[in-house]
């Protein structure tokens, strides 16, 4: 069993490396079974894919902030609700509200579920979105 | 509250909420409970939650709480869901959502509910023509 604390490091170095577009440590974070949902689509994404559209999003955003964290850790996982701002290229601040739970395993990500509302791409991705 | 404790707690909510019982579903609720879904950013008291799920209810004729992942941690649950609904014209949509809670005392203090608007179906008497062509597939 892994201490709380274990993974309530994985959880910030995972979303602090994302901010700091630090790809080598978000990488470092996925298990090599590593798969990824998400409610829009309901599939579920390989590690190696989700790191490639990460990478890309690292290059193209000028800016991503996690704010307002809110992380619960459960046995095997955990749970970090929080607020995604994206500062686009052309300088549009997106946000919005994500849900973000883990499993973990051997102190990496192994299964992850992401909830959002695809219902605000406007508000995520600018007026162009709409 | 222990970890069985809190799952039944969950699943006495989901339970109610399948059966459309309001006052079992109140008397899970602290008085100063407050529940906030992503979609409006809102957080509603008490008492406005509950006229919410009160009026919900005549949207559709069924609705199921399936495929229920429940993991608890100090205070709270988080539980992953697949929620079924049947329309009263018979059209069935299905909706994969996430509630993180905290609780007290047996009492569900807050909730905070993620779901997708994006796959809303538009009303049928105010869909346009094309909407209605999309409504018919039952895809979203």
């Amino acid at each position: 069993m892994r201490k709380d604390w274990e993974t309530l490091q994985l959880c910030d170095r995972f979303f602090d490396a994302i901010e700091q577009k630090d790809y080598d440590t978000v990488a470092a974070c996925y298990a090599p079974e590593t798969v990824i949902w998400h409610s829009h689509d309901c599939l579920y994404q390989p590690g190696d894919a989700n790191l490639a559209m990460l990478k890309d999003g690292m290059k193209r955003h000028k800016k991503m902030h996690y704010a307002n964290r809110r992380v619960h850790v459960f046995e095997g996982g955990f749970v970090q609700q929080h607020t995604l701002y994206v500062t686009h290229a052309n300088d549009f601040v997106g946000q919005m509200d994500v849900c973000f739970v883990a499993y973990v395993r051997d102190g990496m990500l192994s299964r992850i579920y992401e909830y959002f509302d695809t219902g605000q791409r406007e508000k995520f991705l600018g007026p162009a979105a709409a | 509250m222990t970890d069985w404790e809190l799952r039944e707690l969950c699943n006495r909510f989901f339970d109610a909420l399948e059966a459309r019982d309001v006052d079992a579903i109140a008397s899970l609720y602290a008085d100063d409970m407050e529940f906030w879904i992503n979609v409006t950013g809102e957080a509603k008291p008490r008492d406005k939650s509950l006229a919410a799920t009160r009026d919900g209810y005549a949207r559709h004729r069924r609705r199921n709480y399936d495929d229920r992942r429940i993991n608890t941690f100090p205070g709270g649950f988080v539980i992953q869901y697949t929620l079924n609904i049947m329309r009263h014209s018979g059209e069935r949509s299905a909706f994969w959502a996430c509630v993180v809670a905290r609780c007290r005392n047996g009492k569900i203090l807050r909730m905070d509910e993620y779901i997708d608007s994006g796959k809303f179906a538009p009303p049928p008497l105010a869909a346009t023509p094309e909407k209605k062509t999309a409504a018919k597939t039952g895809a979203r």
